[in-house]
């Protein structure tokens, strides 16, 4: 909940143009230089205090029977003031409390924390030693992607930039997670919100999944993640097996497949050096067909003669090895896999 | 030699502690099990849910059936003293020696095998209708023993847990599984027929991803939420849909294991509650000394931290990063030399054995400080990382003052990409390790040696025979923890200084 982030409209849309289409607003310079002030304007005229308390609430407002009226007041805020000074567990009864606190202390950043077991403001009174009478109950499931963990396929930016060639791998990353979210886990209360930099967060806000415990949550994490490595392990990607799981599967034939091929390819001339091309081709197990690739593309440096863009060319070749290797032609969309590899493990 | 009841009130007395014990312990899995029986409203239910009282039935069994049992309540049992303590002490065999093949990285058959012996050779008893009470009685013993801290609790945990596994594993009928499910109310959640058909193709995917056979139609699937087996949707090794996992036969070792898990974990906080409020003062003079003298003969290697701190100062870290650290703080160190910065997991990993291996916080936050300024100058250094050492050093915050990983935290953990930390002979590639080792000073006839044990996923007797081809001598022991490379490896290098503890 950065001040200075513009919410965009990309993650609302479901049509397939505007995705490649919308980007967060460059913000210029001038526009940049940050002023107080303009953080109690924001306060003052723009944030939705009731909102966020009817958000966080959860329908613990006090209106209906079956109430929990201390769930509010059970909730973590974490506000960074000026001079990076940082208050840890701030709870508020309502949405007035919030508001006033807010308004007063003007903070740059805002952070939601879990719920406790009883209100934060008085947990000296119960830790004590081993026993954990004070201790987070709920906590939304969040997911956090920033651009830079695809900073091995893109070669348009790097750390913080983004630009209209390198978002759509986030848009990309953000269907397939949210549709696995949807249909395997079966959760419906997501939101997806850019981070203010270079990323994106997504709020799991279901009551099954505000209650999931730590490793429940890591298992949704791995459940999501493909490439597991750095530059110190085997770039090799594990896929074996004559199947893909169904998530795989269908995440490669409903929006991999057409991204990789007609989209990013080209857009980022994946094969196009042999710089890049030699790391496509380091995950490739079998090794006979890697060399085979390798003297090809060798050969043929110069050979735009075609007017197919040597990036078609090249995946065309690989993919017609790979079949007549009889290796499951499924084992190609590694490379492809790595593109929704990068997510962090959530809070 | 035996006391009957009447003659010896004391005996009749442990049976009431037990009992107690069993009774808080009930009260507890009744709530527990309440949770359940909401959760499994929303599952499918195909049969009657089993009963309760089977459970206790369980113990009258006069016959050594291959059961497990579940540990739910305590045994209505007369103890004799000495047992109470030999059961403990042999059960305690098969726990260690569990402890001890893991940490030398036994493969799966190995350990279920070990597993056997050990279970085989320690638990019986001359009476076989009492074989099953001693797996009752050792266990609950054990759950006095392992309950006072988190360390303990931790340890016992994982070790019941494998020992679980393990025998769950090695029962041999699918009859058999299913007793043991039904103990712990798992019948109801079969997959229907019709549900089957529906998704039988989705279930064949995901085998094959696996590179197993495809399911037959009179294959056994369970539908569980899928909170209840997160291994397996970890490791993509089920079908999921709309929240259900759909999990094979052969997988429900895994979340039956999951449920055991939580009800120990449950329990021994609860026991430890009634040890510290009760008991102990009650058997100050019988049973405590007992339970104290169980539990510190018996240390695993992984929870004995080492004791002897040598002080280091700055001046000497680099020299004896070269000559006493082991490979994966050598790479970190010299990564960190490199960037000038590390990873979240790098600077706890190697902050904290530089902790273990005696630099204090001044010199510590001067070390990093040295290094990171470099990279991102004094003022980010101060404000982003200097917290995080004082809070390592149990400065701040909740002050705990933090142990240095063990090689088992180290092999487990998971460094992503920007990554230095975990084992390199794990977590790396040969051809990676090879050249980092080359560039320790291991000559090529011991590399092979340890490639071949890294090969065979032995990550800790490969940096043991690391160890001995840099240092000339035979490490018997084992490597077991960083910080025990680096004092062997200065004990050898600097006899004259003497470390005794």
């Amino acid at each position: 909940m950065h001040p200075r982030s513009s919410l965009t409209s990309l993650f609302n849309s479901t049509t397939s143009s505007l995705e490649f289409q919308l980007m967060p607003k460059m913000i210029t310079d001038q526009e940049l230089d940050f002023n107080p002030n303009y953080l109690k304007l924001y306060y003052g005229k723009l944030f939705p205090f009731t909102d966020i308390f009817r958000w966080m609430s959860y329908g613990n407002d006090g209106k209906h029977p079956g109430c929990d009226s201390s769930y509010f007041g059970r909730r973590e805020f974490s506000f960074t003031l000026e001079n990076d000074i940082y208050l840890r567990f701030q709870s508020f009864n309502n949405a007035l409390e919030l508001e006033n606190s807010i308004k007063e202390k003007s903070p740059f950043k805002i952070d939601i924390g879990p719920v406790y077991t009883v209100d934060p403001a008085k947990r000296h009174a119960y830790a004590q030693g081993d026993n954990k009478v004070f201790a987070p109950v709920e906590r939304e499931l969040i997911f956090d992607i920033d651009m830079s963990d695809y900073d091995d396929v893109r070669y348009c930016c790097s750390g913080a930039d983004v630009c209209l060639n390198c978002w759509p791998l986030m848009t990309i990353a953000i269907k397939v997670i949210d549709t696995a979210l949807r249909d395997d886990f079966g959760f419906k209360h997501i939101l997806w919100v850019y981070s203010g930099r270079r990323g994106v967060h997504c709020w799991v806000c279901d009551q099954k999944a505000r209650r999931l415990t730590n490793e429940q949550r890591a298992a949704i994490a791995d459940y999501f993640r493909v490439y597991k490595g750095n530059e110190n392990t085997h770039k090799k990607i594990s896929l074996t097996g004559a199947a893909l799981h169904p998530f795989l599967a269908t995440s490669y034939t409903s929006v991999l497949k057409h991204f990789f091929e007609k989209n990013l390819l080209t857009s980022q001339n994946l094969l196009a050096t042999e710089e890049r091309y030699e790391k496509i081709l380091d995950m490739i197990p079998d090794e006979s067909i890697a060399s085979k690739l390798r003297g090809k593309w060798q050969d043929s440096r110069r050979s735009s003669s075609t007017k197919e863009d040597i990036n078609v060319v090249r995946w065309e070749q690989c993919k017609q090895l790979l079949q007549s290797g009889k290796i499951s032609h499924k084992d190609y969309e590694g490379a492809l896999k790595r593109l929704c590899s990068a997510i962090l493990t959530p809070g | 030699m035996w006391f009957p009841a009447i003659l010896c009130p004391r005996a009749q007395l442990f049976g009431a502690v037990i009992q107690k014990l069993g009774k808080q312990l009930k009260r507890a899995q009744f709530w527990f099990r309440r949770r359940t029986r909401r959760t499994k409203i929303a599952m499918e239910i195909v049969r009657p849910q089993s009963h309760r009282n089977s459970l206790s039935s369980a113990n009258d069994a006069a016959v050594a059936v291959p059961t497990i049992p579940s540990y739910r309540s305590a045994p209505p049992l007369e103890v004799r003293l000495e047992d109470f303590e030999s059961f403990a002490i042999d059960r305690l065999r098969v726990l260690k020696g569990i402890s001890d093949g893991m940490s030398r990285g036994k493969k799966q058959e190995e350990m279920e095998k070990l597993v056997k012996d050990l279970w085989r050779v320690n638990m019986r008893h001359q009476h076989a209708s009492e074989v099953l009470n001693k797996d009752i009685i050792s266990h609950f013993v054990l759950r006095l023993v392992y309950c006072r801290t988190e360390d303990l609790r931790k340890w016992f945990l994982s070790m019941e847990c494998a020992l679980f596994r393990y025998r769950f594993r090695s029962l041999y009928t699918a009859e058999a599984q299913r007793a043991v499910m039904e103990e712990f109310d798992l019948s109801g959640s079969a997959v229907t027929k019709m549900e089957f058909q529906d998704i039988k193709e989705k279930l064949g995917q995901v085998a094959r991803s696996m590179g197993q056979p495809l399911p037959t139609l009179d294959a056994i699937f369970y539908k569980v939420p899928f909170e209840e087996v997160p291994e397996l949707v970890a490791g993509r090794k089920v079908f999921i849909k709309q929240g259900y996992a759909y999990v094979a036969m052969n997988q429900v070792v895994s979340f039956v294991a999951t449920l055991f898990r939580s009800q120990l974990s449950k329990t021994l906080i609860l026991t430890n509650r009634k040890w510290t409020s009760s008991i102990r003062e009650q058997e100050k003079h019988r049973l405590t000394p007992i339970v104290e003298a169980l539990c510190s003969s018996y240390l695993g290697p992984d929870l004995s931290q080492p004791r002897e701190y040598a002080e280091i100062s700055l001046k000497d870290i680099d020299q004896i990063a070269k000559s006493s650290f082991p490979l994966c703080m050598r790479h970190l160190f010299d990564k960190l030399k490199e960037d000038h910065h590390l990873k979240h997991g790098g600077r706890m990993q190697l902050g904290l054995f530089l902790k273990g291996v005696g630099l204090n916080l001044d010199d510590a936050l001067a070390f990093w400080r040295a290094e990171f300024s470099k990279k991102v100058g004094l003022e980010k250094f101060e404000k982003e990382y200097a917290y995080n050492i004082r809070h390592n050093y149990g400065k701040e915050g909740k002050r705990t003052d933090y142990t240095p990983y063990s090689c088992q935290k180290v092999i487990s953990s998971t460094p992503g990409a920007g990554d230095q930390h975990g084992c390199p002979y794990r977590h790396f590639s040969e051809e990676n390790l090879k050249a980092a080792l080359s560039r320790m000073g291991v000559n090529s006839r011991a590399m092979e040696d340890v490639i071949d044990k890294v090969r065979n996923r032995h990550y800790q007797l490969a940096c043991t025979l690391t160890f001995e081809a840099l240092h000339g001598v035979p490490c018997d022991a084992g490597i077991n923890h960083p910080n025990q490379y680096f004092i062997d490896s200065q004990k050898i290098l600097q006899p004259k200084k003497d470390s005794s503890a």
